[in-house]
């Protein structure tokens, strides 16, 4: 059983009468990569920022590394390294002279400095004014200054967001090796499925506030049941007919599909319909994308 | 302790020392030279030293030097409203209260450093003006110290409003507009010393010559009180409020 880095227990933050965050339990252990997963708008960023001290919970507990948050902030702070949504920086003052600016609050050697610059290669531009930096150089500069304590944990709030698709792949290699190569363990969050997917081992998914999953990514694969595709001649009054004998059809581009069938009542189906003398074509399995997954959980309004 | 220190050599490094120089020089310069001029115009048979330094104060404590620690808070919270810095900052593990405290320091050093340079070039001046030998030195440096801990309660509320505004020139011309009938506030007995902007020049007024008469208990009582006022809230409201931007 490995040590429980985060844990909250009904942590809810009202603004007014509306709970932006409600009741979420969170758990993530070390050694993980925790992909923190929502539409935009679900609450993700004010979790992040109650994890962080920013924002204080209206109620419920927040314990990490064993501690509360609200007594022992200063401690636990050191051991967590952050990057909350756009990338924080003093756009005036160099990459190095960023680093050292938080350096002396964290009180680590200043051979620290050229370390994570190296780490996120940024050693060319270290002396250059971060105004003058593309995005995807203050994002690892903003991954370098959550490093530079040696953190435990690094909270990391839509890393890749505004990135081009090569950055982001840069982004994602970098934090998959992160709890291998430096037992550093993660909580990223997005709101796209796929680059959790790729990185994460566990997933949490919250929409309006609630944690509606939490577990494995191969759990997550399970919740969800597989549905069948029926291909028929005259599909309307084949759905008329199967609806009547009490199926739940629905006819999606001339094809019905019938949802969590098993095998027996899948031949069911089939035979029921060659007694109406439909012609049946094709019959298929089609398990869900984790994408369609993700989006009958969050609701496919809301997603992006 | 350490972490304080630290913090505050932190802010240092965050600063544009140049900048520093262009806000800390005209305000003074400008005052010395108005009061030097008015020499020509003593029509109070006031003695000429210390003509010329009310002259001085009443440019500098009027204007210039409310302005500016306006100025210097809106500056040394600007660097976290511009790059998002917030967020990072008081993620650090450092508490509220110290971030405050040392932003506060800063503040309450420039507003310092504003006073030495004022008296520089106060000497400067009179040594131009062959009046170097008549200054009474003791009332300068007691001027410009009852100065700088007037300024402080508004210095306090400049930095509440910093912490709270994006904005930089919208506090900036609110200052100025308050600042503006000081020049009426510091004619009235009554309501000058309450007046925050009108009480650095209040304060910095050679006593006794009879061009105010404020009870020194009044003014240091208000002044007392706004610290305290302006220095808690901002201190309280800046550990509480949610870092959300």
């Amino acid at each position: 059983m490995s040590e429980t880095l985060v844990q909250t227990v009904h942590l809810t933050r009202r603004y007014g009468s509306q709970a932006v965050v409600d009741g979420l339990n969170l758990k993530v252990k070390r050694g993980e990569v925790y992909g923190f997963l929502g539409p935009n708008g679900a609450g993700k960023t004010t979790t992040i920022r109650m994890l962080l001290g920013l924002i204080r919970p209206t109620s419920g507990e927040i314990e990490m590394f064993g501690q509360p948050l609200e007594k022992n902030r200063k401690q636990i702070l050191r051991r967590v390294g952050a990057l909350v949504e756009s990338p924080s920086y003093y756009g005036h003052l160099t990459g190095r002279e960023n680093l050292e600016v938080t350096r002396r609050l964290l009180g680590v050697p200043k051979q620290r400095i050229d370390e994570v610059l190296e780490r996120v290669r940024l050693r060319q531009a270290a002396d250059k004014k971060v105004k003058q930096y593309s995005l995807g150089m203050k994002q690892r500069l903003g991954i370098a200054l959550a490093l530079l304590g040696e953190p435990d944990l690094l909270i990391l709030d839509e890393p890749t967001n505004g990135l081009d698709p090569a950055g982001i792949q840069e982004i994602r290699e970098f934090i998959v090796e992160l709890p291998r190569r430096q037992d550093v363990s993660v909580l990223v969050s997005s709101h796209l499925l796929s680059e959790v997917e790729q990185m994460a081992s566990q997933v949490g998914i919250i929409r309006q506030g609630k944690l509606i999953f939490q577990g494995p990514i191969t759990e997550l694969r399970k919740q969800s049941l597989p549905r069948v595709r029926f291909g028929v001649g005259d599909p309307v009054e084949a759905q008329r007919a199967l609806r009547e004998q009490g199926w739940q059809v629905s006819r999606e581009e001339g094809d019905l599909w019938i949802e969590g069938l098993n095998r027996e009542a899948t031949s069911r189906v089939v035979e029921s319909l060659v007694m109406d003398r439909f012609s049946v074509y094709r019959v298929e399995e089609v398990k869900p994308t984790l994408e369609e997954i993700f989006l009958g959980l969050t609701g496919k309004g809301e997603s992006l | 302790m350490m972490g304080f220190a630290r913090l505050i050599t932190g802010e240092w490094l965050k600063l544009q020392k140049w900048l520093l120089w262009i806000l800390l020089l005209p305000g003074p310069f400008l005052a010395v030279w108005v009061g030097s001029q008015s020499l020509e115009i003593n029509a109070y048979e006031t003695e000429d030293w210390l003509w010329m330094y009310m002259m001085t104060v009443q440019q500098y404590g009027w204007l210039f030097f409310p302005v500016l620690t306006g100025v210097f808070a809106a500056l040394i919270c600007r660097y976290e409203h511009v790059g998002g810095g917030w967020k990072h900052l008081l993620a650090q593990p450092v508490s509220r209260t110290q971030v405050y405290l040392a932003k506060a320091f800063l503040l309450a050093g420039f507003a310092a450093a504003s006073q030495v340079i004022l008296l520089i070039f106060y000497m400067i001046a009179a040594w131009l003006n062959e009046l170097q030998d008549t200054v009474s030195w003791g009332i300068l440096f007691k001027s410009a110290i009852a100065g700088w801990v007037a300024v402080l309660p508004l210095a306090a509320l400049q930095l509440w409003v910093s912490f709270l505004w994006r904005s930089f020139g919208v506090p900036l011309a609110i200052n100025i507009v308050l600042a503006l009938p000081t020049i009426l506030a510091a004619q009235s007995k009554e309501f000058g010393p309450f007046y925050p902007w009108a009480q650095p020049m209040l304060a910095m007024m050679p006593a006794g010559n009879g061009y105010l008469d404020v009870h020194t208990e009044t003014l240091v009582s208000v002044i007392l009180t706004g610290f305290l006022v302006a220095g808690i809230g901002g201190w309280i409201h800046f550990c509480r409020r949610d870092q959300s931007a």
